[in-house]
């Protein structure tokens, strides 16, 4: 039975409806299988930052970011769907010496490859911030950075790709998948049997569980993060805040808080994040979560204590080992990629998955992605 | 009005800008409708006019805000003395 | 989990089904802790006025001085927004105004949350002088001031003649009683010999005399079709729910009285199993005999497991108080649980047979709107953004949510989360039982950022 389509992307987030889009543009004829909402998992949980200024230094990730937020200063009108993509600042708060130190190294760094970064003193933060509580900070990082609605963005992606020919199918789960000889057969559904031609596991913090269908692993690891939103707040906030001792706070706990929060065009703001160590995926948010980060965000922000919590949510949230995406053809498999647990996902993908969706047919992308190979693995192994 | 007792605490309120006599427990809701309110609060989107509509706490859309900036809903908080009440609109004959 | 009681049940809710359940537990002996966010206990069938000089209702009095005089605890004016379950027990999360404990624990809960009425969308609906038949009743009869002067009722049952009669009594000038249910020729033998039996019977058919009295016209089988005017309601426009035999009325209020749904929220919010079941107002738990839901140590009692009036949530609150009990290790004895049983099968039949009589109009028919009909209040989504995402592809109450903000404001959607999947019902074809609703996550209601902190002053990361 020859394949009806070239492509099947698992997983309807972000990082699957962009690469299908850029697929349906090269005339792919290409399938995307989501098993809930459109981007209904991580997707729809994130603050719908395009970070510059807090991802890794190379010279990969620079040039993804650069790109990517040139390419999404138009792609609403690219992709025919409006999703609030705005700029903003951001101020990445810095609460220690040491880290003052590294940050301003990465500013230098960032500066020099064109995400302008400075360095703000304590006295400069308060002016330019004087609602927040400086007390503890020696000051901040500085930079321009994107916000977006997550969920339109993914909309925009899934009905430009319909428009191009991908049939994006949600409430659609893999229930199984036949693989022999290093090539996937086929890709099951509870309605349907598809003869593979590119396979694409996309599913974030599901990769695991799908790859385990054929007996395949990737360090894919995710963590449980919580965040909430509030009503629209009254007060004149407008940057995106964050924590520069972000991983500090959380690496290697069961359970933490690093605050910080982005404001959204009614004045809501999207607060983040309490994360815990899982096993287990699972959704919603917790008391302790939503404690957690009203705590924090009251000693930075103490005029914010009137405002009311609205709604709160959680998702598992993808990482690797070395905190760099796995992007590229699993080792040993004829045709089989994964592409996700991107850190600074928003920002990178506009590029990154244009260059994914030509790598899948054939096309060299144009920067060597072997940093991102899920290969990474076998050969540290 | 129907079930009223002869002689009634009443205690000192302030309803934008003006100082009234509230039954003693009323609730916010019933005080502003006896004086003539038909809109306490507007819509968030579009500004437009909505008045008490649940009546019971659910749907937020009898929203006043008190002197010390608190929002509570008018159809299920009773007044108290020296409430300072303030409704997104001016009374209504 | 910090010092504090550890109450053997928390009741969640002060109405007749949570006051008879802590009354059961004060009596076998157990501690309980009733939490209500009102300021008075009564819950919504008992309601108790604020106003001082109110004198006390006879509805319920006694249950209510019972729960006033038993050992128990008692917090009112507190709002749950958050449960954790632990290895054995829960802890209850809670915001009050005028301070103390933020975190309670008990062994078991009883979850008696009670019901809201039901909205209804149409043209006009958003106007001021629209409002839900139980905010009128609560304002005319529990705090004596009249919410219109010239008020039409749209909806269907016997709440509709008990607040036609307090407005008459207050002075108002009802316009017409519209009830969406034909007249119930086959059902008035039945509806009669029931007057006899069940204190709201008596009062519904009670209030005919005052309606009849009046002159108030009473028009069957129609609903409000549309409300007009400019700074609030106007004009108001019934008709057949096929848009014709239209009538018009001039008013000032209109008070929809559709009926209720349940307030499941705390329940869905903690996991327990629901179902949808339409004449019992929506998604109401899965439970047992004792009113246990799925999860153990969690029990439902009243109209937020379904509606089914007050005597019922009498009922269901001494069994789930007796479920509880049994789950704490105390026994009742079997043959006061076989009499209870009788009695709540007998109360459950005519609550059903009610609901028969006049059911919820719009399982069976679409709502009267149009595309630039509000459907979402708060965030002013219209029919109309809701049938063009459908169409684009959107066919849960998730992805309407997500991509046009229905449900997103400041009621959380329980104003709008069941007309949103009536639509999606009607615009994909899909029934309504099959619509799942979005996941419910802490605050249950919106809590200032001060309030849902807990007691310590710092909220440390642990290892």
């Amino acid at each position: 039975m020859s394949p009806t389509y070239d492509v099947i992307i698992i997983g309807g987030g972000m990082i699957g409806l962009s690469t299908a889009y850029h697929l349906a543009r090269r005339g792919a004829r290409t399938v995307l299988l989501e098993a809930g909402e459109l981007g209904g998992g991580t997707s729809a949980a994130c603050s719908g930052r395009a970070q510059t200024i807090e991802g890794h230094l190379d010279p990969l990730n620079l040039y993804l970011v650069r790109a990517g937020l040139e390419r999404l200063s138009t792609l609403e009108d690219e992709l025919g769907h409006a999703f609030s993509w705005r700029m903003v600042g951001y101020f990445c708060l810095i609460p220690s010496p040491h880290l003052w130190d590294t940050w301003t190294q990465r500013a230098r760094i960032l500066s020099e490859n064109g995400i302008p970064t400075v360095m703000v003193d304590r006295e400069e933060l308060q002016r330019a911030e004087p609602l927040l509580n400086t007390a503890g900070l020696l000051g901040a990082a500085y930079g321009q950075e994107g916000l977006l609605n997550p969920f339109h963005f993914c909309w925009a992606y899934a009905q430009a790709a319909r428009r191009l020919g991908a049939d994006i199918r949600a409430g659609t789960p893999v229930v199984g998948m036949k693989a022999a000889g290093g090539r996937v057969i086929s890709v099951e559904t509870p309605a349907e049997r598809f003869s593979a031609g590119q396979v694409m596991v996309a599913a974030g913090a599901w990769t695991p569980k799908l790859l385990a269908m054929i007996g395949e692993t990737v360090p894919i690891h995710f963590t449980h993060a919580e965040a909430f939103i509030t009503e629209r707040a009254s007060l004149a906030l407008r940057n995106t805040i964050g924590m520069a001792d972000f991983y500090e706070q959380i690496h290697g706990k069961q359970r933490a808080v690093s605050v910080g929060f982005a404001v959204e065009p009614d004045g809501a703001l999207l607060v983040t994040e309490a994360v815990t160590r899982t096993d287990t995926i699972r959704r919603g948010c917790s008391v302790w979560g939503v404690a957690g980060m009203a705590a924090h965000l009251l000693a930075l922000y103490p005029g914010l204590r009137k405002v009311r919590v609205l709604r709160g949510w959680g998702v598992p949230t993808a990482f690797t080992p070395d905190d760099e995406p796995v992007v590229g053809p699993m080792p040993g498999w004829e045709n089989l990629f994964v592409y996700g647990a991107c850190l600074e996902t928003i920002p990178t993908i506009p590029v990154l998955s244009d260059w994914v969706a030509g790598m899948m047919l054939g096309e060299e992308p144009p920067m060597d992605l072997s940093l991102y190979s899920p290969a990474r693995f076998a050969r540290a192994a | 009005m129907g079930g009223s007792v002869g002689i009634t605490d009443t205690v000192r309120v302030v309803v934008d800008g003006c100082e009234v006599e509230a039954p003693a427990g009323q609730t916010i809701a019933a005080l502003l409708v006896s004086l003539g309110y038909r809109s306490f609060s507007r819509s968030k989107v579009s500004g437009s006019r909505r008045g008490l509509f649940c009546g019971q706490g659910v749907c937020f859309e009898c929203e006043v805000t008190l002197g010390d900036g608190e929002k509570v809903r008018a159809c299920v908080t009773p007044v108290e003395p020296g409430m300072v009440i303030r409704t997104d609109q001016a009374k209504e004959a | 989990m910090g010092g504090g009681t550890r109450w053997d049940t928390i009741v969640i809710g002060a109405g007749p089904a949570g006051m008879s359940a802590a009354l059961e537990l004060a009596r076998l002996g157990l501690s309980a802790l009733v939490i209500d966010s009102a300021p008075l206990p009564g819950g919504q069938y008992f309601k108790q006025s604020t106003l001082r000089a109110k004198p006390p209702s006879e509805e319920g009095r006694s249950l209510i001085a019972a729960f006033a005089r038993a050992e128990l605890g008692r917090l009112m004016d507190t709002q749950v927004w958050g449960i954790t379950p632990e290895p054995d027990g829960f802890e209850v999360a809670v915001y009050r105004k005028s301070g103390g404990e933020r975190r309670l624990w008990a062994r078991t809960l009883i979850i008696a949350t009670g019901a809201y009425d039901r909205p209804v969308p149409f043209p006009g609906w958003d106007l001021p002088g629209v409002m839900m038949a139980g905010g009128a009743l609560t304002m005319i009869k529990h705090q004596g001031v009249l919410p219109g002067r010239r008020v039409l009722l749209c909806g269907t049952g016997p709440l509709q003649w008990v607040l036609a009669r307090h407005l008459l009594e207050g002075g108002a000038q009802v316009v017409g009683i519209v009830d969406a249910a034909p007249f119930p020729w086959k059902a008035l033998r039945r509806l009669t010999a029931l007057m006899g039996q069940g204190e709201r019977m008596r009062e519904g058919l009670g209030a005919w005399a005052a309606i009849l009295r009046a002159g108030v016209p009473v028009h069957w089988g129609k609903i409000i079709l549309r409300a007009e005017g400019a700074d609030g309601v106007e004009k108001a426009v019934i008709g057949r729910p096929d848009g014709t035999s239209t009538r018009s009325f001039a008013v000032d209020t209109v008070c929809l009285g559709y009926g209720f749904q349940p307030f499941n929220h705390l329940a869905r919010m903690i996991g327990c199993e629901h179902r949808y079941v339409a004449p019992l107002g929506g998604w109401v738990p899965l439970r047992d005999d004792w009113c246990e839901t799925t999860l153990s140590g969690v029990f439902v009692a009243g109209d937020a497991a379904g509606i089914q009036g007050k005597d019922v949530a009498l009922l269901e609150g001494r069994l789930a108080g007796w479920g509880a009990a049994r789950r704490l290790g105390v026994d009742v004895a079997d043959d006061q649980v076989k009499a209870l049983g009788a009695q709540l099968r007998r109360q459950r039949v005519m609550a059903q047979f009610l609901s028969y009589v006049f059911p919820y109009p719009f399982d069976s028919v679409p709502f009267p709107v149009e595309d630039d009909t509000i459907l979402c209040r708060c965030e002013e989504v219209r029919v109309g953004d809701v049938r063009r995402i459908v169409r684009e592809g959107a066919s849960t109450l998730r992805m309407v949510r997500m991509l046009t903000r229905a449900g997103m404001g400041l009621c959380q959607g329980r104003t709008c989360a069941d007309l949103v999947c009536h639509l999606l019902a009607q615009e994909t074809g899909t029934p309504v039982a099959d619509i799942a609703g979005p996941r419910i996550s802490p605050p249950l209601f919106p809590i200032p950022l001060h309030g849902v902190i807990g007691e310590e002053a710092h909220v440390r990361s642990e290892n």
